[in-house]
C-alpha cells in the first residue's frame, strides 16, 4: 500500500512556520563570502595540522623577535602576514545583486522588479525588536481587519520604488486582511500586507500589497 | 600572485555567480540536514569546495543549480553518518536538549520531533515541502529512488504527528 504523503492543514502551517524561522538566521561570515578564491585557499584538516605548527613556531618567533628588538614589530607582523594588501577586511554591507531573502508564499523577483529588494540582514546591525513584537506591531496596523500574522523574518530592505526611497534592517511579517465591510452577504475578501516593521524604532518602514504577494 | 588564466578566470566567474545566488538556500538545505550552525558552515564549505573541483567537467549550464544543490544535500547526509558512525560518538548542539528560544507553542514540539528525524528523512521533509521539490526531483537531489523518498516523508509524517499529538 503506498504510504501517505500528503500534508494536513495543521501540520502544514506548522511547518511552513517552522521552516520560515529556521531558514531566517543570519548567514555566518565564511559562508557569506565564500567564492572560488576562498575555497582554493581552505586548509583541509591535515594541512591544517601542519599549518597550526608552523603558527605556533612563527608566532614563537614572533614573541622573540619583539622581545628582543622592541619598536621593530611593526614590520616583522606585517611579513608574517603577508603584508596587510592582499587580506583586506571585506565589507560588511550586502552587496548589489545579493540573492534576496525567501518569505512564504511571496515572490522576491517580482517585488524585486518592483524595486523592492529584501536582502539577508547580515552586517546591517542588530534588531531591538524580537520577532513577537514586530508580529504584535504588524498586527495591530491593520486593525479588526487584521487576521492572525505570518511569521517574522528579519531582512534589510530596500525601497526604491517610491519618491523617498527607504533602506532599513526590519521584521518582515505577512498579515492577512480582510477587504472591509461589505454591502452583499458574501464573506469579504481576504488579501495580504507584508508589514516591513523598522527592527530598531519599532515604527512601521511600509506596508506592501499587489503583485508578488500572495 | 600569478593572475588567473582566462579560462579559469571564468570557470571562477560563473561559480561564484552561481554561489552568491545560491548561498543562502544551500546553507537552509545544510542547516536543516545537520541541525547545527558550526557544522552545516564546515560541511558547506567542504561540498561547495567539492563542487568547485569539479566545475568544469558540469558542461550544461542549465543544471549547474541542480547539480549544485545535490553536492550539498549528499555531502551533508554523508556527513552527519560519518558522524554517528565514529566510534566515541561526537556530540554536536543538535543533539543537545536544549530548546531553541526563537519557538513557541506547537513549535517547540515540531522543533523536538524534526530533531529527532534521520537526516535523509530532513532532507525529504525539508526539500520537499518547504522548497516544493517532487518526489522524483527530491529523489535526484538525495541519489536515492523515489520511492525512498517516500518512505523517508511517511516515516518523518507519521513521527511528527505523533510527537505533536502527544504534547
Amino acid at each position: 500500500m503506498p504510504e501517505s504523503t500528503a500534508l494536513n492543514g495543521d501540520l502544514e502551517s506548522a511547518l511552513r512556520s517552522y521552516f520560515a524561522v529556521t531558514t531566517s538566521t543570519e548567514l555566518p561570515r565564511r559562508v557569506g563570502e565564500m567564492s572560488a578564491r576562498t575555497l582554493g585557499s581552505r586548509r583541509r584538516p591535515f594541512a591544517g595540522l601542519i599549518a597550526g605548527g608552523v603558527g605556533v613556531l612563527a608566532t614563537a618567533a614572533l614573541v622573540f623577535v619583539v622581545a628582543t628588538h622592541p619598536g621593530q614589530h611593526e614590520a616583522a607582523s606585517s611579513a608574517l602576514s603577508g603584508g596587510s594588501g592582499s587580506n583586506a577586511a571585506p565589507a560588511l554591507s550586502a552587496p548589489k545583486g545579493a540573492a534576496s531573502i525567501s518569505y512564504p508564499g511571496v515572490d522576491t523577483t517580482t517585488l524585486s522588479a518592483r524595486g523592492i529588494l529584501l536582502l539577508p540582514p547580515a552586517g546591517h546591525g542588530i534588531s531591538v525588536l524580537t520577532a513577537g513584537q514586530a508580529q504584535a506591531v504588524a498586527g495591530g496596523s491593520a486593525g479588526a481587519y487584521a487576521g492572525t500574522s505570518g511569521p517574522a523574518i528579519l531582512a534589510f530592505a530596500e525601497l526604491t520604488d517610491q519618491t523617498h526611497p527607504i533602506t532599513c534592517l526590519c521584521w518582515v511579517v505577512d498579515v492577512p486582511v480582510r477587504g472591509g465591510v461589505t454591502a452583499t452577504p458574501v464573506a469579504p475578501s481576504l488579501r495580504t500586507e507584508l508589514v516591513l516593521v523598522d527592527a530598531v524604532s519599532g515604527r512601521i518602514a511600509a506596508v506592501l500589497s499587489g503583485q508578488g504577494i500572495p | 600572485m600569478m593572475p588567473a588564466t582566462p579560462r579559469v578566470a571564468d570557470a571562477e566567474a560563473s561559480f561564484d555567480r552561481l554561489l552568491s545566488a545560491e548561498r543562502r538556500r544551500l546553507y537552509g538545505v545544510a542547516y536543516s540536514i545537520l541541525r547545527d550552525h558550526a557544522e552545516a558552515e564546515d560541511a558547506l564549505q567542504d561540498a561547495m569546495l567539492k563542487a568547485w573541483k569539479s566545475w568544469r567537467s558540469v558542461r550544461d549550464e542549465s543544471a549547474r543549480t541542480t547539480w549544485l544543490m545535490r553536492v550539498c544535500v549528499n555531502h551533508c547526509i554523508n556527513r552527519r553518518r560519518g558522524l554517528r558512525l565514529r566510534a566515541g560518538r561526537v556530540a554536536t548542539a543538535s543533539d543537545a536538549a536544549v530548546p531553541d528560544p526563537r519557538f513557541e507553542g506547537r513549535l517547540v514540539d515540531l522543533d523536538r520531533s524534526y530533531r529527532g528525524l534521520s537526516p535523509r528523512q530532513r532532507a525529504a521533509v525539508f526539500l520537499h515541502y518547504h522548497h516544493g521539490y517532487s518526489i522524483d526531483e527530491c529523489a535526484e537531489l538525495m541519489s536515492c529512488r523515489a520511492g525512498s523518498v517516500r518512505t523517508h516523508l511517511a516515516r518523518a509524517l507519521a513521527s511528527m504527528r505523533k510527537e505533536m499529538a502527544n504534547a
